[in-house]
C-alpha cells in the first residue's frame, strides 16, 4: 500500500519556489512536478540563477519562498531518506588528498551498502574512462578527470532523484555523448533527473521538459526549442 | 546501470564508518612518514610549552617588576590615585570575562562544529548515522578547546593564587578547561539552533560589561557601590573561585558540560551540510594561516565576509578621482561589521588598564599604548589592505599609484588621529600629562597611519619558496620582512609620545620631534614604491 502511494506521488514537487540569497530572489518563481522517469532541464544565460535554483530545488539551500517536497514530504538534505534517494553533483571539486580515485568511489559504494562494491567501482571507473588513473590521487588528475570522478560518485550509488549542475563542463564530446546515454538509461529505469545545462545537444538528447530562466520569468518550453535558444 | 534504492525511506542507516575507512585507506599510502608526523607532534608540544613558559614569565615579570613601584621612572605610576581603583581580583574577573566572550565569538566564527568540503561531499551525503559521524570530530574539537582554556589559565592561576599551592592551581586550570568545554557546547548549541546572531550579541554585551567595569572609576569617579565580586559568579570567573578554594564551581562547570554535551549530541542532526562546510572553510583557512604563522591571512580568514548595506556611497559629484576612492573607503569601512567598534575598544583599552590598581606603571602603559595603537592601525587599514591585494577600483580611475595610495591613507589617518586623541586624551585626564599629551596622541595617530599603509602595501610573502636561514628562524625569503613591515614604523611613529608618557612631561621640542617622525612615517607609507 505504501509503495503504491509512493509510486503515484511526484518524485519532486516545487511550489512557488523563489531561489536566492539573504531573502532576495535571483530569478523568477518556479513551480513544477518531476515524476519518476522524467528529465527536467534548467537553461538560461550566465547568472540567470540556474545553479541557485538547482541547489534550492535539491534542498541544499533554503528557498527565499515556496516549498519543495521529495516523495511527498518536505525535502531535507539532512534526512536519511534524502541521502539515500538523492544523488547530486555540483561544481565543487572537493577530494581527500590521501585517497585514490578508486578509494573515493569505494567509500561511496560501501557507504550506500552496495552488495558488490568492488565490482561497482570497476564498472564506473571503466565507464568514465578512469581505468589508468584508478590508483592515482586526485591532485594528479586533470580538471576533466576530476569532473568524471565526481560524476562517477553519483552514478555508482542507488538514487531515485539525480541532480546535475552543468554536468557537461570540462568533458570532451565523447564523454558528453556517453553521459547523455547514461542519463536517459537512468530515467528509463525510473529515476527522476533534474539538470542545468548550457549544452544544446545534451539538453535535446536527455530532457523531457525544459525551464528557461530569464530574469523574473520562468518559461517551460520543449527541449528542442530550448536547445535552439541556447544555440542562439 | 544505477539501480533505484529499494524501499527508500523505510530502511535504516547503513552501518559504515567513513572516517575509519578514510583513515585506513590513507594509512596504506601515507603522504607523510611516521617520523614527520612525530616531528609535527613534537614541535606542537614544544611550542605549547614554550608559549606557556613565556606567558608565565611575562606575567610574573609584570607582577614582580613592572607593577606600580616607587623605585624607578619606568615603574612609577602615571595614573592619579583617584582613577587607579579597580582591585586586582575584580580586574582579573573582568579580564576573564573579556577572554571568555572573545573565545566564544571565535568559536562561533569557526563553527564550532564543521566539516571540510571533501567531508561534506563524500561523507555527509551517505545514508549513515549522521549524528554519530559528526559527534566524534566535534568531541575532539571540544577537548582541544578545553585543553587550550586550561593551559591559557595555568599561568594566570599560578599568579592569582600562589599561596594556595599547586593543587588549587591545577584545580583552577581544570575548572577553566571545563568552562572552555561549556563555551564550546554553548557555541555549538547556537550553531545548531540558528542562534549565532543572538549569541554574538550576548558575547558583545559581555565584552562591553567587562570593559565598562574596568572603566568605572573614569565613568563614575568611584567604585564604592560596585559589587566587583559579582563578576566572579559568572562562569568566566569560576576558575578563579576554584583557585581561591571553592569547589562548587568545578562541579557546576562539569554539570554544564554534561548537560551541554547531551543536548549538543541531540542537536547535531539539525546542522545542515552548507552550515558545516561554510564553517569548515573558515576554520580550515584559519588553521592554515596559523600553521604558517601568517597573521594577515589569519585576520582575513576570521573576518566576516558579510557587509551591511546601511551606508550608501554619496552620489554628489566628487571633486577629484581621489575623492571617489576616499568615499569608497569610508563606505567599505562603515559597512564592515565590527571595525568601528574595534577601533573604539582599542582607544578605551589603555584607560581601562590604567584604572586597575597597581597596573598604571609607566612601562606597562607604554606597552599597552603601543599594542593598542598597532591593533587600531591594523583595523583602520583593512580597506587599504583589501585594495592592495586587489587594486580593482584604482585601476579604473585616472590616478597615479602614489595618488591612489595617498587617497587610501586618508581613512586610516583620520581614524587613528581620533584614536590618538581619545586614548592619550583619557590618559591626560587620568593624570598622565597635560593637554599637550592629547596633541602628541593625535600626531602619533597620523604616524601610525603611515605604518599601517606600509604594512598594507607590503609585498605578499611567498610561502611556497624554499626556506632559508633568517636572523630568527628558518623560513622562506621575504616572510620575515612581512612580519616586520608595519610594526617597525609603529614604534617610530609612537616613540616620542611614549617617551612623554614614561617621563610625565611634554616639552615643546618633543611635539616637534613627534610631528617630524609622524610626517616621515606618513610620507614613507604613502610613497609609490
Amino acid at each position: 500500500m505504501t509503495s503504491r502511494s509512493q509510486e503515484q506521488l511526484p518524485r519532486l514537487q516545487a511550489e512557488s519556489v523563489m531561489a536566492g540569497y539573504d531573502g532576495s530572489a535571483v530569478c523568477g518563481q518556479f513551480s513544477a512536478d518531476l515524476n519518476p522517469g522524467q528529465v527536467l532541464a534548467l537553461a538560461g544565460a550566465n547568472g540567470a540563477g540556474k545553479s541557485t535554483m538547482l541547489r534550492t530545488l535539491s534542498a541544499r539551500q533554503e528557498p527565499v519562498a515556496g516549498s519543495i517536497k521529495l516523495d511527498g514530504v518536505p525535502a531535507d538534505e539532512r534526512s536519511l531518506h534524502y541521502r539515500r534517494s538523492v544523488a547530486a553533483v555540483f561544481d565543487d571539486d572537493a577530494f581527500f588528498p590521501a585517497l585514490t580515485v578508486s578509494e573515493h568511489l569505494l567509500l561511496i559504494a560501501l557507504g550506500h551498502g552496495l552488495d558488490d562494491p568492488s565490482a561497482a567501482v570497476s564498472r564506473e571507473v571503466g565507464f568514465f574512462g578512469l581505468d589508468s588513473h584508478a590508483e592515482d590521487f586526485p591532485h594528479s588528475l586533470s580538471s576533466g578527470q576530476k569532473r568524471r570522478l565526481l560524476l562517477a560518485s553519483a552514478f555508482i550509488r542507488p538514487f531515485t532523484l539525480l541532480v546535475l549542475d552543468e554536468p557537461e563542463q570540462r568533458l570532451d564530446q565523447t564523454m558528453r555523448r556517453r553521459l547523455a546515454e547514461r542519463i536517459v538509461g537512468c530515467a528509463g529505469a525510473g529515476a527522476a533527473i533534474l539538470l542545468a545545462t548550457h549544452d544544446p545537444l545534451l539538453l535535446a538528447a536527455t530532457a523531457d521538459r525544459c525551464a528557461v530562466l530569464d530574469g523574473d520569468d520562468v518559461a517551460f518550453v520543449a527541449p528542442e526549442r530550448a536547445a535552439e535558444l541556447i544555440s542562439g | 546501470m544505477s539501480q533505484l534504492p529499494s524501499a527508500a525511506g523505510t530502511a535504516g542507516a547503513v552501518r559504515f564508518n567513513p572516517m575509519a575507512f578514510s583513515r585506513a585507506a590513507a594509512a596504506r599510502h601515507p603522504l607523510e612518514s611516521r617520523w614527520s608526523v612525530f616531528a609535527d607532534v613534537y614541535q606542537t608540544l614544544l611550542g605549547a610549552v614554550v608559549l606557556i613558559s613565556y606567558a608565565g614569565a611575562l606575567l610574573y615579570g609584570i607582577r614582580e617588576e613592572l607593577l606600580v613601584n616607587a623605585g624607578s621612572v619606568l615603574t612609577r605610576s602615571v595614573i592619579s590615585e583617584r582613577f587607579a581603583q579597580v582591585p586586582a581580583q575584580t580586574a582579573m574577573a573582568a579580564v576573564l570575562l573579556l577572554a571568555a566572550s572573545g573565545g566564544f565569538l571565535l568559536l562561533l566564527r569557526l563553527g564550532p562544529v564543521s566539516a571540510t568540503a571533501a567531508q561534506g561531499y563524500w561523507w555527509l551525503g551517505l545514508p549513515i548515522n549522521r549524528r554519530r559521524a559528526l559527534a566524534r570530530p566535534a568531541a575532539g574539537r571540544m577537548l582541544r578547546t578545553a585543553l587550550v582554556a586550561g593551559l591559557v589559565f595555568l599561568p594566570l592561576a599560578a599568579l592569582a593564587g600562589p599561596a594556595h599551592g599547586a593543587a588549587s592551581v591545577l584545580l583552577g586550570s581544570a575548572a577553566a578547561a571545563a568552562v572552555g568545554a561549556a563555551l564550546y557546547l554553548a557555541a555549538a548549541f547556537a550553531q545548531a539552533t540558528a542562534g549565532k546572531p543572538a549569541a554574538t550579541r550576548v558575547a558583545g554585551i559581555a565584552s562591553a560589561v567587562g570593559l565598562v567595569v574596568l572603566l568605572l572609576p573614569l565613568l563614575s569617579g568611584g567604585l564604592a557601590s560596585f559589587p566587583g565580586q559579582a563578576l566572579l559568579l559568572l562562569p568566566s570567573g569560576w576558575p578563579l573561585l576554584v583557585v581561591h578554594g571553592s569547589i562548587w564551581p568545578l562541579w557546576a562547570a562539569a554539570a554544564l558540560v554534561l548537560v551541554g554535551g547531551c543536548s549538543g549530541y541531540f542537536l547535531l542532526r539539525s546542522l545542515s551540510t552548507a552550515e558545516l562546510t561554510a564553517s569548515g572553510s573558515v576554520s580550515g583557512h584559519a588553521a592554515g594561516a596559523l600553521y604558517f604563522g601568517d597573521f594577515r591571512e589569519l585576520e582575513r580568514a576570521l573576518d566576516h565576509r558579510r557587509v551591511r548595506r546601511r551606508f550608501r556611497l554619496s552620489l554628489a559629484p566628487p571633486s577629484s578621482p581621489s575623492a571617489v576612492l576616499v568615499r569608497a573607503d569610508v563606505v567599505a569601512f562603515l559597512r564592515s561589521p565590527g571595525k568601528v567598534r574595534h577601533v573604539a575598544v582599542m582607544a578605551l583599552a589603555p584607560a581601562a588598564v590604567g584604572c586597575i590598581a597597581g597596573a598604571g606603571s609607566a612601562i606597562i602603559m607604554a606597552g599597552v599604548l603601543l599594542g593598542c595603537g598597532w591593533a587600531a592601525a591594523s583595523g583602520c587599514a583593512f580597506v587599504a589592505r583589501a585594495h592592495a591585494a586587489r587594486p580593482v577600483l584604482e585601476s579604473l580611475l585616472p590616478l597615479a599609484p602614489v595618488q591612489a595610495r595617498r587617497a587610501h591613507a586618508v581613512l586610516p589617518a583620520v581614524g587613528l588621529a581620533v584614536w590618538g586623541l581619545v586614548s592619550f586624551g583619557l590618559l591626560a585626564v587620568m593624570g598622565a600629562g597635560g593637554p599637550s599629551l592629547a596633541v602628541l596622541g593625535v600626531l602619533a595617530g597620523l604616524g601610525l597611519a603611515g605604518a599601517a599603509m606600509r604594512a598594507a602595501f607590503q609585498p605578499r610573502p611567498d610561502w611556497t619558496r624554499p626556506g632559508g636561514s633568517t636572523s630568527n628562524l628558518l623560513m622562506p625569503a621575504g616572510v620575515e620582512a612581512s612580519f616586520i613591515r608595519g610594526p617597525d614604523f609603529s614604534v617610530i611613529a609612537m616613540l616620542p609620545a611614549l617617551i612623554a608618557v614614561v617621563s610625565g612631561v611634554v616639552p615643546w621640542w618633543l611635539l616637534l620631534v613627534q610631528a617630524g617622525s609622524s610626517a616621515y612615517c606618513l610620507w614613507w607609507g604613502t610613497r609609490a614604491e
